[in-house]
């Protein structure tokens, strides 16, 4: 359609010829005339400069577009300065309230990448309704294609579709022939779309594997509504929220649901994803279990969960991965990833797979170009929406002429979904061109030839001022009752150059809101309480995936190992920081020994007489605290728990999450210079502790007693009683010198010290504090504690997973009755030892090794029972003829 | 026919593995295919220690696939396939009808539902890729109004003659660019050779898996299980349909040779392949004994 000459000021033209009449006696019954402007737009957009080759979505013949009207300042009137007060806050409180996709805990490309425009993209009704028209259409057509290629292939056998474009594509997937007979293949689907220089719609690239944005843009939504709450009541724009409960609903009523405990996943490539935590995001709203496919197996012909409880079944996997990487068996014979036998329980109809798999053929370019004519002959009706200027050198005709003028095109593999590899003609060598040549002319159907197209501008905020960035839009269809259903917004990408702006979800620089206008009420929906369907009231959920279980044991572990470094940093930074007696060297030396060293051991203790210097101690604690080369480091610990607590994300409660991202070193001090102080090392530690502390608090106040819990909680107990026992190994089984000191400091680093100074006020002696730290059982910072705790915890193990860990109870509670053989007294006892000069406690050295083989056995068996579940698999080694 | 031969054939294949393997999935084709010339009366896969599951089904190409999975800690498997086939030599009678040019402007511009559908055969597949080197090595027995069997069979003679058979020379994963240059490899290079130098040219071939009946040396008894599984070649050749090529002895196919699966190259017919957990050091024996039943 081209752009209609005579236009109202300031108003849309009608999309589509059919509707004028009709909408504009509709406007002109609902809008008053639009005010006369009298501050030129130059004084509210000085930055604003939409190029005349491309489309400008804000104004049209100069005046602002009536659907960015109220937006944009022009009604009510604003000026210059209230406008750039209006969008200068909006963008700070969304700063401040960063999305799940933005505020990830490490501040990666991948949270940038997200960052989210405060202008929505806003289309009006009459031209939405053309758009969804058109892309329910498409999606149809693909999805009729997909069902004829994978059943008894019709349309090729007409000849309507060329033999190369099917056969020659590695991603007609043969295994899945005649798999899912009558069944639909599609059931999500995304179009890049941008609009040309004609104002019309223009189809970039087709999505039907796992298409990604749809979260991100509920999650962009919930967002930008926030912000922008008056505004978006008052233009009445559709809501997003029926989308995915349509989609939710469709695929479980397709899924036969086979008992009360199996259940619907979602499979992501993983936390190494840039879609990572729409993935989380989406499993969680949708109500999925969140799954890589290393926790999903085939046993018997079917698909289960690998969880705590054991295997749990599936009835339906949303696929958010390609096709062919699902099976090493069948679809790539060259990888051993995959969910091994997936192909085979799919033709069985033991698992729905959304899309089918094999559904990735149809986002071939070449297949694209044909899409007007397939149109015609398949639905007898019209392509609606345009293509992108694709063209098929596999057709004699179309090749001879794109050779008539190469320059202008860039050239793609046909069946390549990205535009990564293309080829240009003007870009390169006459060696590279002759090469080229020869490709095309040997294979000139594994080509096509691409026309770039100039996107529109739509108005962006951008360092403080309205811009014209070029844009383009991403739009969801999702199975439904009748067909397929049209998300009524979506997500738009825009970029500081037109060339950033490509059929990928991840071109651009920012996100932004779609908006889609009507006329009608809108209905607010929301996913959280699911139509009719009654759910059984359970207590605790055993089907946590074990890889989850996995990282929840390790979050623990390294919060809590975290938690006993800052503690003992904090502790050193406090004695080092200020004057320091000579006498105390030795002493200083050995505690900060004992902070720094990987696997510190006796051997290594230096002698209570060498004193080290001063500023070479600060030095280590420094280094201790920020270096990332160190086996034992703090930033090490923080690490770990940014790993962990990242690929557990959709677990987390949001309270954790928010804790947990303040654990960042460039947050917490994020000037490099004053890492080179001690002073404020201190300061930054305990915000550390606290930070720490509270998590543990939230921990234990606000997490059901689930599996996950039980995990997490194994991990802290688990840690905190290696922390204990390598202090004391440390600090209190060197004999031979003076131990007021270090016992004072050691009680301080166990966060022991008030009990002891009530209980011995200032007397600091190793019996007694053997009593507190080793034996108390009311003490939570004693081993006995952990102990007890650790039994308590496999006792409840048991009864959720239905594993039996009597053994290693009972290995447990041999450990605590060892405790009960010792008395603090004789393990204070030092005792001469032949070949040093110094004496050391040698019961007490005993007991701490026998403890911590005990707790290696621990550990041991926990990771080999119900954590590693995730073991390679590998290909058969072929027996090739001969 | 007059011709028809019995066979009686039985396929081993033992894995043992290092170290025990707590599961595995696979897929075979150990079933011969049912053809004009060729008649299956009996067949049976055994497989050791039992599976899981067993499905069988027919393959888009028409093979009989089968799924199995074992799912027990064991440390070896064992795949016995024994059948007994009847196998006549196919009829060469019209073969020699088409000519090169024709062919290929047939498969261009199909003029058939058989053309359409040979046009499968036409283009890359996993292990094979054309290429101009195969186009030139070729082309030299084809030219445009020559009839298309006599220049396959003068192809097959060139191959058989500049390529050495050497076993263990290559592996699954050698390209049929690197046999081209190297000249040596094992029927299934020669295969997969054959048919890059055919698509090459614009024509429809298909790797064909089986078996073939080896002869003692002369004075030698016959030994059981040194027969071996086989490859060789299917070309299209219009209205006469498909025609069987087997560049490693140098002829067409006759009643000596029994015909497994087809596909477009090694990928879709392997006997057996599969993927395990655990296993450790895999050693791999096979034995394959054709022996004609009197």
């Amino acid at each position: 359609m081209v752009r209609h000459p005579f236009r109202a000021a300031g108003r849309i033209v009608p999309f589509c010829p059919s509707f004028r009449t009709e909408f504009e006696s509709a406007t002109r019954e609902r809008m008053p005339e639009p005010p006369q402007l009298e501050h030129p737009i130059a004084e509210l957009f000085p930055a604003y400069r939409c190029p005349t080759t491309q489309y400008d979505e804000l104004l049209g013949h100069g005046e602002v577009r009536e659907h960015y009207r109220s937006l944009l300042g022009i009604s009510p009137r604003m000026n210059g300065g209230e406008l750039y007060l209006r969008w200068q806050s909006i963008k700070r409180s969304l700063r401040e309230n960063p999305s799940a996709s933005t505020g990830q805990l490490s501040r990666t490309d991948a949270s940038r990448m997200w960052e989210l425009d405060p202008i929505p993209f806003v289309i009006p009704e009459l031209q939405w309704q053309q758009l969804s028209r058109g892309i329910e259409q498409r999606v149809r057509l693909l999805d009729l294609l997909l069902q004829d290629v994978y059943g008894d292939q019709r349309f090729v056998r007409e000849g309507w579709i060329p033999p190369e474009i099917l056969f020659g594509s590695k991603s007609f997937l043969r295994p899945m022939q005649n798999a899912c007979l009558g069944e639909r293949m599609l059931y999500l689907y995304a179009a890049q779309i941008v609009r040309d220089p004609a104002g019309e719609w223009v189809v970039l690239a087709d999505r039907t594997q796992g298409p990604s944005g749809g979260g991100l843009a509920v999650e962009n939504r919930l967002a930008i509504s926030r912000v922008l709450e008056r505004d978006f009541r008052a233009m009445n724009v559709m809501r997003l929220a029926s989308f995915f409960a349509g989609l939710r609903q469709h695929l479980n009523a397709a899924t036969e649901q086979r008992s009360k405990t199996s259940r619907n996943v979602l499979l992501s490539p993983g936390v190494a994803s840039p879609t990572f935590f729409e993935d989380a995001y989406l499993a969680r709203y949708l109500g999925y279990t969140l799954t890589q496919t290393s926790d999903l197996t085939v046993r018997g012909g079917d698909v289960y969960l690998k969880t705590l409880g054991g295997l749990v079944s599936v009835d339906a996997i949303l696929r958010r991965i390609p096709d062919i990487d699902c099976d090493p068996l069948e679809l790539n014979t060259q990888s051993p990833l995959g969910i091994a036998g997936l192909c085979q329980a799919v033709r069985d109809k033991q698992v729905r797979v959304a899309n089918q798999l094999g559904s990735g053929w149809v986002e071939s370019p070449a297949l694209m170009s044909l899409l007007p004519s397939l149109c015609r002959q398949i639905l007898n009706e019209d392509l609606i929406l345009k293509n992108a200027p694709i063209r098929w050198c596999g057709d004699p005709e179309t090749l001879a002429d794109v050779m008539k003028d190469t320059e202008r095109y860039s050239f793609r593999d046909a069946f390549t979904r990205h535009s990564s590899s293309d080829w240009h003609f003007y870009r390169s060598s006459e060696l590279e061109r002759n090469r080229f040549q020869e490709q095309l002319k040997a294979k000139p159907w594994s080509f096509v030839a691409v026309e770039r197209i100039k996107p529109s501008c739509a108005p962006t905020w951008n360092a403080n001022r309205v811009v014209a960035w070029p844009v383009a839009l991403r739009v969801f269809a999702a199975a439904g009752k009748n067909g397929f259903d049209v998300m009524p917004g979506g997500i738009a990408r825009v970029a500081d150059q037109e060339e950033k702006i490509t059929e990928s979800l991840i071109s651009g620089l920012m996100s932004k809101d779609v908006w889609v206008l009507t006329s009608n009420k809108v209905k607010p929906i929301t996913l959280l309480s699911p139509s009719k369907t009654t759910t059984e009231v359970k207590r605790s959920a055993i089907d946590l995936p074990s890889r989850v279980a996995e990282h929840l044991f390790w979050l623990g572990r390294s919060t809590e190992r975290a938690e006993g470094m800052a503690r003992h940093a904090r502790l050193c930074v406090s004695q080092l920081a200020g004057e320091v007696e000579p006498e105390l060297l030795a002493f200083h030396w050995q505690v900060v020994f004992a902070l720094s060293s990987s696997d510190g051991t006796l051997a290594e203790m230096p002698p209570p007489d060498a004193s080290s210097h001063v500023e070479e101690m600060r030095k280590e604690v420094l280094q201790f605290l920020f270096s990332n080369h160190r086996a034992m480091s703090l930033h090490g610990a923080l690490v770990g728990i940014k790993h962990n607590a990242e690929i557990i994300r959709d677990r987390l409660s949001v309270d954790s999450w928010q804790l947990l991202s303040k654990l960042d070193l460039n947050y917490l001090i994020p000037w490099t210079d004053r890492r080179e102080r001690l002073g404020d090392a201190g300061v930054f530690l305990n915000q550390m502790t606290t930070l720490l502390s509270a998590f543990a608090g939230l921990v234990s106040e606000n997490m059901t007693r689930g599996p996950g819990w039980l995990f997490l909680e194994l991990g802290r107990r688990i840690e905190r009683a290696y922390g204990l026992i390598r202090l004391q190994e440390l600090l209190l089984v060197p004999g031979g010198r003076p131990i007021s000191a270090l016992v004072e400091s050691l009680l301080e680093i166990c966060d022991s010290s008030m009990t002891y100074r009530y209980r011995y006020l200032m007397n600091y002696e190793v019996a007694p504090t053997l009593d507190l730290l080793l034996f108390d059982p009311a003490n939570p910072r004693s081993v006995t504690f952990q102990l007890v705790k650790i039994v308590e915890h496999l006792e409840a193990l048991t009864s959720v997973s239905k594993i039996d860990v009597t053994k290693q109870r009972r290995a447990m509670m041999d450990a605590r009755g060892l405790l009960r053989l010792y008395d603090a007294e004789s393990l204070a006892v030092e005792v001469d030892k032949k070949d040093s000069q110094y004496p050391i406690r040698l019961h007490l050295q005993e007991l701490l090794h026998q403890l911590v083989n005990h707790l290696n056995e621990l550990v041991d068996f926990l990771s080999q029972r119900f954590l590693t579940h995730t073991v390679a698999a590998r290909q058969l080694e072929d027996a090739a003829n001969q | 026919m007059t011709d028809f031969v019995r066979y009686n054939v039985t396929h081993r294949t033992e894995y043992d593995y290092s170290s025990p393997a707590s599961l595995c999935h696979n897929q075979m084709r150990l079933v011969p295919r049912e053809l004009s010339y060729q008649t299956v009366e009996q067949h049976q896969v055994e497989v050791h220690p039992s599976p899981t599951i067993r499905r069988p089904r027919t393959d888009r190409f028409g093979n009989r696939t089968e799924f199995f999975s074992i799912e027990s800690q064991h440390s070896e498997m064992l795949v016995t396939s024994h059948c007994i086939v009847r196998r006549a030599s196919p009829s060469k009678h019209g073969a020699a009808a088409s000519t090169f040019s024709q062919m290929r402007q047939r498969l261009r511009n199909p003029e058939t539902i058989d053309d359409r559908e040979a046009q499968e055969f036409c283009f890359d597949s996993k292990y094979i890729h054309a290429d101009h080197a195969f186009a030139e090595y070729a082309i030299e027995s084809f030219s445009p109004h020559r009839s298309m069997h006599e220049c396959l069979l003068e192809l097959t003679d060139r191959i058989y003659r500049d390529f050495k058979y050497v076993p263990n020379s290559t592996h699954v994963s050698t390209t049929p660019l690197q046999v081209l240059k190297q000249r040596q490899g094992v029927c299934q290079d020669f295969a997969h050779l054959q048919i890059a130098c055919l698509r090459s040219l614009g024509l429809s071939a298909r790797y064909v898996s089986g078996y073939l009946l080896t002869h003692p040396a002369p004075g030698q008894p016959k030994l059981v299980g040194a027969d071996a599984s086989h490859a060789w070649v299917s070309v299209y050749l219009g209205d006469f349909g498909w025609l069987d090529y087997d560049p490693t002895n140098n002829q067409c196919p006759t009643n000596e040779h029994i015909t497994l699966a087809w596909g477009c190259d090694y990928a879709d017919v392997a006997p057996i392949s599969g993927l395990l957990i655990g296993g450790g050091i895999t050693k791999l024996k096979v034995s394959v004994d054709v022996s004609p039943i009197q």
